[in-house]
């Protein structure tokens, strides 16, 4: 009898915030998939017409799509591969600080609370080579034409040369998310008991054995958390890229979000682009779920 | 006896006759006498010029002369009412409680916010119009950015137009195919019968020779429609450091020669010749003039809108165009900014002597009011031609866009609330030269009108006698958005990706072709 009016209190309770879930989440995700399948412009109703597959068989021709593909899964391998060591190491190296902690959590961190958009204006100044920072630090040593030389490039537009704009996209991002990582890290490396460095030590073990041994092993769930986070963040990456470049010069850090919005909103192809976004979710599932397969291991505890 | 008693009483009795006469002729006289007393008062009243008050005396009390005169006219009122009774018949008080007849309504589409310099200025003709119409209201709607004016042209295809929008049949250059498929779509109005009524606040005359010639060159279609009602010219020019000019002694280029050889010379100088792209639809500005000098107007109109599928994207003609824009950049004359870079930057780089030229919109002086020196000189000049090919187009030519509204059909969806004869008095009163004088002498320094009479003063000097002089005027991109969005995005892409030197000029064309067959092959459908 109390197990029967328990669950429906349960019920009751549980019930009204999925159907709120699945109106606001699944409904758009399902609807989604009809609307891949139509020519549909964004505003007349008229071309709403039911076109069926053809717009994934237009996207299999699309270059412009599989660049953009391609450059959304460079620029997150570029963040992953910097983001994940720089953010590790600076959590290692805060923690081990004697004096002076509080002091650099804070340097470290303090991009963080920038908002995005804010973030990527700040270094479209910095980096402008005729008014901003860069360039007036470059005219004001004398040393533009040396400079030039030296990178071997024409002139010193780095988010405007298509050779150094992703890498210019992959720097502004590290700088900006290193600090937000390096406080997950630090959480985790909080949570490994001292007595395991000071048995360590007892042997004899000091330095990268040490680390290799015991942190490492015993910060895994974190590693892999933040890993899956960046994968997710990086292939989702938007606002950054289009307030920084916008996808410029070309289609040279085009990706997959801003070329959706692009085809979307400039192209007045709606019905395309709900294809590409589709396309796009699929994408970053099977990546997901492959990378967290591969990464799957032994959760160590000593 | 008898005869004396009888005499006695024709005696007495002619006594009492004369008393009574005497004292009647005496009364009479004494009545006519205050009585004409009276009259020569009033008249004296009535005549004079009151050196003070009339009734008053300087301490405040009635003159005597006054007391008579009102009182006279009081007898006379009371006489005359007593003799001639009228009859009044009181009429029944009514009150009439009016039924608001419901206003017609005139929606404008904006591009710019309402509370912006343009929409107030907007917003008050549109309160003048409510006030000289009241069966009119007035609304104003935000269609802000790039995209508006497409989402504007959508809605009006879906039955639920604006009243009046930018745009106009005309507007976009002279593609008879194109302006026939919208005359038959039934979305803009026809204008000729109201172009020929007065202008706002006139009576006599027509309302479209208030119009310059260049504006009215785009407005009058096949048949004799008019779809389009201009009011600002907004003009692609090569604006100069005037400063850098005499520093450097150089002349304004008339050739593409002439403008090599001086930005030879300013780099030797250090100072690079072309500030501005960025934004890569400046940078597609550049490639679309060169192009236009190569081939003409009408070819270049047809190749971008594939009116005359024989041209192609890798014939000569585009394939030099790209080469000399490349070469252009190679050679160092641009700014390190001038692809990728970001234009408001690129722009501040001319307006401080870091670039001699930049070649954008009239807007730009409104556009950067606030980062002008006050010391920056400048001169404008029309795009250089190129040496071999003077005969394609005139040297005074530019592109731009005219800006311009139509008056939309009222919709479907619209018919019993909007007003198409509001809508055209609005557009009036926009067009007016009195408005115009108002609307280009404030804010908006970079407001040229194409009303005749209608310019206030303007942040670019020389811009009047320059557009005076223009013999040939073609809408931006030769319209191409107005045939799909679409193509001018990949236009635009192709030219960055050429102009950053992701692609050369040999695959620019070839990458153009496709797309061109890409996009038209869908349209068809």
């Amino acid at each position: 009898m109390l197990q029967k009016e328990l669950r429906k209190l349960i019920l009751i309770f549980v019930v009204p915030p999925i159907l709120a879930w699945m109106i606001l989440n699944i409904y758009p995700m399902v609807s989604a998939f009809y609307w891949a399948m139509t020519d549909y412009d964004g505003v007349t109703t008229s071309s709403q017409v039911f076109t069926g597959i053809e717009n994934y068989r237009l996207l299999m021709n699309d270059t412009r799509w599989w660049d953009s593909m391609g450059n959304t899964f460079i620029i997150g391998a570029g963040l992953i591969v910097t983001i994940l060591p720089i953010s590790l190491l600076f959590a290692v190296l805060i923690t081990n600080t004697v004096k002076g902690q509080g002091f650099f959590k804070t340097f470290v961190y303090l991009p963080s609370i920038l908002p995005i958009v804010i973030t990527a204006l700040l270094w479209v100044f910095i980096l402008d080579p005729t008014v901003g920072l860069l360039g007036g630090a470059v005219d004001g040593l004398g040393a533009r034409d040396q400079l030039k030389e030296l990178l071997g490039v024409n002139n010193l537009n780095f988010i405007g040369n298509p050779n150094l704009a992703r890498w210019t996209v992959i720097f502004v991002s590290l700088w900006a998310a290193v600090g937000g990582y390096t406080i997950y890290f630090m959480a985790g490396l909080s949570r490994i008991p001292t007595e395991l460095y000071d048995a360590a030590k007892m042997d004899g073990a000091q330095g990268w054995p040490m680390f290799w041994q015991i942190t490492f092993p015993l910060l895994y769930p974190v590693v892999q958390t933040i890993t899956l986070l960046l994968i997710i963040n990086s292939l989702q990456n938007f606002a950054f890229i289009y307030v920084l470049s916008g996808g410029t010069p070309g289609s040279a850090t085009q990706v997959m979000s801003t070329y959706i919005y692009r085809t979307a909103f400039t192209d007045h192809r709606f019905g395309y682009a709900t294809a590409l976004g589709t396309i796009m979710m699929m994408a970053v599932l099977v990546f997901t779920v492959t990378t967290r397969q591969l990464s799957r291991r032994e959760v160590i505890q000593y | 006896m008898m005869r004396e008693s009888v005499r006695e009483a024709k005696r007495q009795s002619k006594e009492a006759a004369d008393t009574y006469r005497l004292d009647r002729e005496s009364e009479v006289e004494e009545m006519n006498t205050e009585l004409g007393a009276r009259l020569e008062l009033l008249r004296g009243l009535l005549t004079a010029r009151p050196r003070t008050s009339v009734s008053g005396t300087p301490d405040g009390r009635l003159k005597p002369e006054t007391v008579v005169a009102r009182a006279f006219a009081r007898q006379k009122q009371e006489f005359v009412e007593k003799e001639f009774p009228v009859e009044k018949t009181v009429v029944q008080q009514q009150i009439i409680t009016a039924t608001p007849v419901p206003k017609k309504l005139i929606e404008f589409g904006g591009f710019y916010p309402a509370d912006s310099p343009w929409g107030k200025s907007i917003r008050l003709v549109g309160a003048q119009v409510e006030k000289d119409n009241p069966q009119c209201t007035f609304k104003y709607s935000e269609y802000p950015g790039t995209d508006g004016a497409t989402a504007m042209d959508l809605r009006a295809k879906d039955g639920n137009p604006v009243d009046v929008a930018g745009g106009g049949i005309g507007n976009n250059g002279s593609d008879p195919a194109l302006i026939e498929k919208q005359w038959a779509e039934g979305i803009v109005y026809d204008l000729s019968k109201d172009m020929k009524t007065p202008a706002y606040g006139q009576t006599s005359g027509a309302w479209m020779d208030t119009f310059n010639g260049a504006a009215k060159t785009m407005m009058v279609t096949a048949g004799g429609k008019i779809g389009t009602v201009p009011f600002m010219q907004t003009q692609i020019i090569m604006y100069y450091n005037t400063d850098l000019y005499t520093k450097y002694n150089l002349t304004p280029p008339k050739t593409w020669d002439d403008f090599m050889a001086n930005c030879d010379t300013l780099k030797k100088n250090k100072v690079a010749c072309v500030g501005g792209g960025g934004f890569n639809g400046y940078i597609g500005y550049w490639y679309d003039m060169i192009l236009f000098r190569l081939m003409g107007n009408d070819k270049q109109f047809a190749l971008y809108n594939r009116t005359d599928p024989t041209l192609k994207w890798t014939d000569a003609e585009p394939i030099k165009a790209a080469q000399m824009l490349t070469d252009m950049i190679n050679k160092g004359y641009t700014t390190d900014g001038f692809v990728g870079g970001d234009f408001t930057a690129q722009q501040v780089a001319y307006f401080t002597g870091k670039a001699a030229h930049i070649f954008v919109g009239t807007w730009l002086m409104g556009e950067m009011k606030d980062s002008v020196p006050k010391e920056f000189h400048q001169a404008v000049t029309f795009f250089p031609t190129i040496t071999g090919y003077e005969d394609k187009t005139p040297y005074e030519a530019a592109f731009g866009f005219l800006n311009t509204w139509q008056i939309n059909n009222t919709g479907a969806k619209t018919k019993d609330t909007h007003s198409t004869a509001c809508a055209v008095s609005f557009v009036k009163a926009m067009t007016s030269k009195d408005n115009q004088l108002v609307m280009s002498n404030g804010d908006n320094l970079d407001y040229i009108t194409a009303v005749i009479g209608g310019q206030g003063k303007s942040a670019i000097a020389g811009i009047g006698d320059l557009l005076d002089k223009m013999k040939l005027w073609f809408p931006a991109v030769q319209n191409v958005a107005a045939t799909s969005p679409e193509l001018q995005s990949k236009y635009w892409d192709n030219v960055t990706r050429l102009a950053s030197g992701a692609l050369t000029p040999e695959t620019f064309g070839a990458q153009m072709q496709k797309d061109w067959d890409d996009v038209f092959s869908r349209l068809k459908k």
